[in-house]
């Protein structure tokens, strides 16, 4: 039990971040249709920094964006290319983005390092194609307000999301509460999994099927001045640097949970194995269930 | 973990406000806010309410984006959080909404009416602006955070700093907020 010790506490540090992925814009969310982050006791005076950081890189985004459109020289591209990268990489250091669920993914399972920063860059794109195939889709297809339909669109996906996450938590829970009651004892196999493209989609869906409200904003606000490539293009740098946060956060726990299992005796790895995994299925499952209960209540009622 | 977690910084919409502390004869009479949002929110009001394409807003686009794109924060206190000494004054309904759109620059005006009289002993008012869920973040103006209309009757001290009692998303920003004290000129 004292080895599972650093893997307990790492998840429950985890824990409180879950909760404001599901926030939606204020100004355009009627009442009671967005969710308040909850005050877990953490405090960073740091954070404020990160918090001007990333206006005023927005600010320089927004400002480069124009001058882009008013000359359509190269050079500022490679530069507006580099600028959306690093402010997806700090957007996603927030809350959300799926790195709980991408932690407690790699605590169930055994992804390899690459295996696990492709997860990472299939969370992340996903999370960005969403929000590019949901603003061209209301702006061209149903053309409507991207604003006021995007609530909506982002509720739904939401309810979707949140259940998905409850299943497949409920999955793993099933999965490695039956390993570790009802399996006789095996030779443990150490060995990590190469990236299972079947295992991992689910589960990068479920997490990325939300659109991301700062690839909205990039693309609508290049789509005003007529920008609908740059726009493109920008989205996805913003979701590549989304994937490179992630990344370092799947990356940062496989790290440490081949370390804390490296301790482990061969005889009983299976069996520690099985219960982090047991306690990263109820997690996520408890967390889809509380989430998608308001989510399936905004929809419908 | 615990070091990845402080490197946190979530926030959509971002705003850089001004206050304007309106006073009248009897001593505070409210505070018009001046809040002007990013580029990106700009650009996605401007798409949506400026019907006519002129790159400015008529009333009536102006009544569309208090109805559609302002008037749902009022469940959060309008995000002016006032205090009266220690006593939380609830922000219900403000006045003189106004919302301006130049060269894609979208700035938001409205008077918070909050009444507070001045006698010979110092009143303590504070105001901290800030969105509970931190979708939004609101900065002071780096030149001319705060003016004065028809002060000149009372003596008045100003600080804009963080709030130390007031704790926000996951409790790790002290929102920054304007501290005021203010009595009659003797």
């Amino acid at each position: 039990m004292k080895r599972l010790l650093p893997i307990l506490i790492v998840f429950m540090l985890l824990l409180p971040w879950i909760g404001s992925a599901g926030a939606g814009n204020p100004f355009t969310s009627k009442p009671g249709a967005r969710l308040v982050a909850p005050e877990p006791p953490i405090q960073s005076p740091f954070v404020l920094k990160i918090v001007v950081w990333q206006h005023r890189l927005q600010q320089t985004l927004s400002d480069l964006i124009r001058d882009f459109k008013n000359d359509e020289r190269f050079g500022p591209l490679i530069v507006l290319m580099g600028l959306a990268f690093a402010y997806g990489a700090i957007h996603a250091a927030g809350p959300g983005h799926g790195k709980v669920v991408a932690m407690s993914y790699v605590l169930s399972h055994r992804p390899s390092m690459p295996g696990g920063v492709a997860f990472a860059l299939c969370i992340a794109m996903i999370h960005g194609v969403s929000g590019i195939v949901g603003v061209i889709g209301l702006r061209y297809v149903i053309q409507r307000s991207v604003s006021q339909t995007l609530a909506s669109v982002t509720e739904i996906t939401q309810m979707v999301s949140f259940g998905l996450i409850a299943i497949l938590g409920l999955g793993i829970l099933v999965k490695h509460a039956a390993a570790l009651f009802f399996r006789k004892n095996s030779p443990p196999e150490k060995k990590p999994e190469v990236i299972a493209g079947k295992n991992v989609w689910p589960w990068a869906i479920a997490v990325g099927v939300v659109p991301c409200p700062a690839v909205v904003m990039v693309m609508l606000f290049c789509m005003s001045m007529d920008g609908l490539l740059i726009g493109l293009l920008l989205a996805l740098c913003i979701a590549l640097g989304m994937g490179a946060t992630i990344s370092l956060v799947v990356t940062t726990a496989i790290l440490g949970k081949t370390g804390a299992l490296r301790a482990v005796s061969g005889k009983r790895f299976e069996r520690v194995e099985a219960a982090v995994g047991m306690l990263s299925g109820a997690a996520v499952a408890v967390f889809g269930v509380l989430f998608c209960i308001p989510a399936i209540h905004r929809v419908f009622y | 973990m615990p070091l990845l977690s402080k490197v946190d910084a979530h926030p959509h919409v971002f705003i850089v406000q001004r206050l304007n502390l309106v006073f009248d004869e009897k001593g505070l009479a409210g505070i018009k806010v001046r809040w002007k949002m990013d580029d990106m929110f700009a650009s996605m009001i401007a798409e949506d309410h400026d019907r006519n394409r002129n790159g400015t807003l008529e009333p009536d686009e102006v009544q569309s984006v208090k109805e559609n794109a302002f008037i749902f924060i009022k469940e959060f206190n309008f995000f002016t959080f006032i205090k009266i000494g220690s006593r939380p004054f609830q922000v219900k309904f403000i006045r003189d909404f106004n919302a301006t759109l130049k060269n894609g620059r979208l700035v938001y005006e409205f008077f918070i009416p909050c009444h507070v009289s001045a006698g010979d002993a110092y009143k303590k008012v504070s105001v901290s602006t800030y969105d509970p869920s931190y979708y939004t973040a609101i900065f002071f103006a780096k030149h001319n955070p705060v003016s004065l209309t028809t002060a000149d009757a009372f003596e008045l001290k100003t600080a804009i700093r963080e709030d130390p009692d007031t704790k926000i998303y996951f409790d790790m920003i002290h929102p920054w907020t304007l501290f005021m004290e203010f009595r009659k000129k003797a």
